[in-house]
């Protein structure tokens, strides 16, 4: 399975930046078969680029009113009207690249709350600590496992 | 969206712009619009966060203002920093800077026609703003989506293949540049030049065919008197990345000419208002706010006697043979991107077949000289100014950065007014009006990405107030995640 770890977000705003230091550390730990990619924010360019993987792992900040300090979700293709700005969404990105390319991957957002957005390069602490977190998950994620049936991963990648 | 209250109208998501702001519409007693404001809500605080960082590190820090144009502020710091240094950067680099700078051209002005723009021309103004967007233009009009999708490819090459990299690429550095050109770099950047512009070509046919049809419309939309700042070369042509300041007034008369831009600060003043973060630059002979002056595309052409490449120079005296110059209708900011494209290409090829362009001599080593820098260029949104001010050591002291989107500022306000005053007839805000003040935002492409992107933020909102500071009504296109 061909898996794409996108982190983004504003590396120069404190815990906006926290996509970026979570794909520095998966980086570190030397994983095989999987691809790493760091963006100031989504855009048309990455539909494509994702189309080419099977599934993508996207890692973002999240505002400090998000109920939860991390969470993980299955991303649907859902194209917003607002999205088609500077920025996309992975929701955008997924209808995207159905459309204009034929296929989209599986997708999971890792939302990581940000407390402090303002100008710096340091995560917060509580933000420090579910950048690891989000570190383990991921890895567990891109350990080697038996691949399903072709047939039902590209059922899926339909409908991610 | 939320219910009406009692007399202003506040726009809160204005779609497909950057960052966060916000748009009021104030009515007068009579029910008539009075006023318009375009408000950036989010502090910016840039410049004194740069405040004590070696002033070399200057261009990667401030590229880091924006995922869309890092490579105008690569440029202009990267000049300012050569100031500093009190070098002149060797040929070769000065070619590279500028091939990086048309990819950036390419890439934005693509980005900002067909995904952005194209909808509203494509599919109506009075369209379902649902489905008014990118992937509605994709199921109705495929091809023309993704040639948009291809010519930025393109400009995305250009500067990947220039820099290194996509995004904040480290390739401008104080002196020159870090990396040179290969031959096989070039010619794959040859190789894709011809359909490129194909593309440009069919987005210019598109915009004429639309005129052809919009005519008033076209010429009526978002017009209003203003001067206008671009650059421009010593024989009156267009320039982007280097170049002097020519000042225009609404009539075309130059106002001043030939003002070297490290001299900014004799005739470009900023002030303050207290309903936004967003500073209000005029021009300082003329005083605030009749010395409101628009920059970007079309102030761009508006301002040059000519354009130094064939094919975009016939467009310009084309555009300009259909009425009297300067236009001022802020619909043609879309159609002076297009001939920006089409500049931008050929411009790519001169550099390309310039024979310096592959040289290894792209650097030039120096310790600071000099306590101020200041890098003056034309980003795709217009003038972008960076002055910084260092200690012996090189330590930076002081910033001052005027971004394209701040020039524009009392701009987007006239613009907003403008549509507001012909399409806003009643206390309650209806969709195609709404939809029109977007697209007359949306011809100034402002670029607010300084704020941060994260998960549930909302970018914008529109407001509408009466005379008392009471708030009608307001409309809130999407409050989802970004």
């Amino acid at each position: 399975m061909k898996t794409l770890v996108l982190g983004y977000g504003n590396r120069s705003r404190n815990d906006d930046g926290v996509g970026w230091v979570v794909i520095e550390r998966l980086e570190a730990l030397e994983l095989s078969g999987v691809e790493f990619l760091t963006a100031h924010q989504l855009d048309v360019d990455h539909a494509e680029i994702i189309s080419r993987f099977d599934r993508v792992i996207f890692v973002d900040a999240a505002i400090p009113q998000t109920p939860l300090p991390m969470s993980r979700t299955d991303v649907k293709a859902n194209f917003r009207s607002h999205a088609v700005a500077h920025y996309l969404t992975p929701g955008d990105l997924l209808e995207l690249a159905t459309t204009l390319f034929g296929q989209a991957p599986r997708a999971i957002l890792f939302s990581i709350r940000g407390q402090d957005f303002n100008f710096g390069t340091v995560l917060s602490p509580e933000t420090e600590r579910y950048a690891n977190e989000a570190v383990r998950e991921i890895r567990q994620l891109l350990l080697p496992r038996p691949e399903p049936p072709s047939s039902s991963r590209r059922s899926e990648a339909t409908h991610a | 969206m939320t219910e009406p209250s009692a007399n202003t109208i506040t726009i809160n998501p204005v779609t497909r712009i950057e960052g966060h702001a916000k748009i009021t519409i104030h009515l007068d007693d009579a029910g008539d619009v009075a006023d318009a404001r375009f408000h950036v809500v989010e502090f910016r605080g840039f410049e004194k966060f740069c405040e004590g960082r070696f002033f070399a590190e200057m261009p990667q820090i401030t590229a880091r203002i924006c995922g869309i144009c890092p490579v105008s502020h690569l440029l202009a710091s990267a000049k300012a920093c050569d100031a500093i240094l009190g070098v002149e950067i060797p040929r070769p680099a000065k070619l590279l800077r500028e091939l990086f700078h048309m990819g950036q051209l390419t890439q934005s002005h693509a980005l900002s026609f067909f995904h952005l723009s194209a909808p509203d021309l494509l599919l109506g103004f009075d369209s379902d703003p649902a489905s008014r967007n990118i992937m509605g233009l994709i199921q109705q009009h495929p091809d023309i989506a993704k040639r948009g999708i291809r010519l930025r490819k393109f400009g995305q090459e250009v500067i990947k293949l220039t820099g290194g990299r996509k995004i904040h690429a480290d390739f401008t550095v104080p002196g020159g540049v870090n990396k040179a050109l290969t031959n096989a770099e070039r010619n794959e950047m040859l190789s894709g030049l011809p359909e490129a512009k194909d593309h440009a070509t069919f987005a210019l046919d598109l915009l004429k065919k639309y005129q052809e049809s919009h005519l008033e419309e076209v010429e009526e939309f978002a017009c209003f008197d203003s001067n206008f700042l671009g650059l421009v070369q010593p024989d009156g042509s267009l320039e982007h990345y280097d170049g002097r300041l020519r000042f225009c007034d609404t009539k075309g008369n130059v106002l001043q000419d030939q003002i070297d831009p490290a001299n900014y600060l004799d005739v470009i003043a900023e002030t303050t208002e207290d309903w936004s973060y967003l500073k209000f630059p005029f021009i300082k002979s003329l005083g605030y706010p009749d010395g409101m002056y628009r920059v970007g595309p079309l102030a761009r052409l508006n301002v040059v006697d000519r354009i130094s490449t064939p094919r975009a120079d016939a467009e310009l005296q084309a555009w300009r043979s259909q009425s009297v110059p300067p236009r001022r209708s802020s619909f043609y900011y879309h159609w002076a991107r297009l001939i920006e494209i089409v500049y931008a290409l050929e411009r790519i090829e001169e550099l390309l077949r310039d024979r310096d362009i592959c040289s290894a001599d792209t650097l030039v080593n120096a310790r600071p000289a000099h306590e101020q820098g200041i890098g003056v260029m034309e980003a795709p949104r217009g003038t972008l100014f960076h002055h910084y001010w260092v200690d012996e050591a090189g330590r930076v002291e002081k910033v001052n950065l005027i971004v394209a989107t701040g020039n524009n500022n009392l701009a987007m306000n006239r613009a907003v007014k403008s549509v507001a005053q012909k399409y806003v007839k009643s206390r309650q805000l209806q969709e195609g009006m709404l939809n029109r003040v977007e697209a007359a935002i949306r011809c100034y492409d402002p670029c607010l990405s300084c704020s941060t992107h994260a998960v549930g933020q909302m970018p914008i909102r529109v407001e509408l107030i009466d005379r008392d500071g009471s708030v009608l009504h307001t409309l809130v296109r999407d409050q989802g995640t970004m």
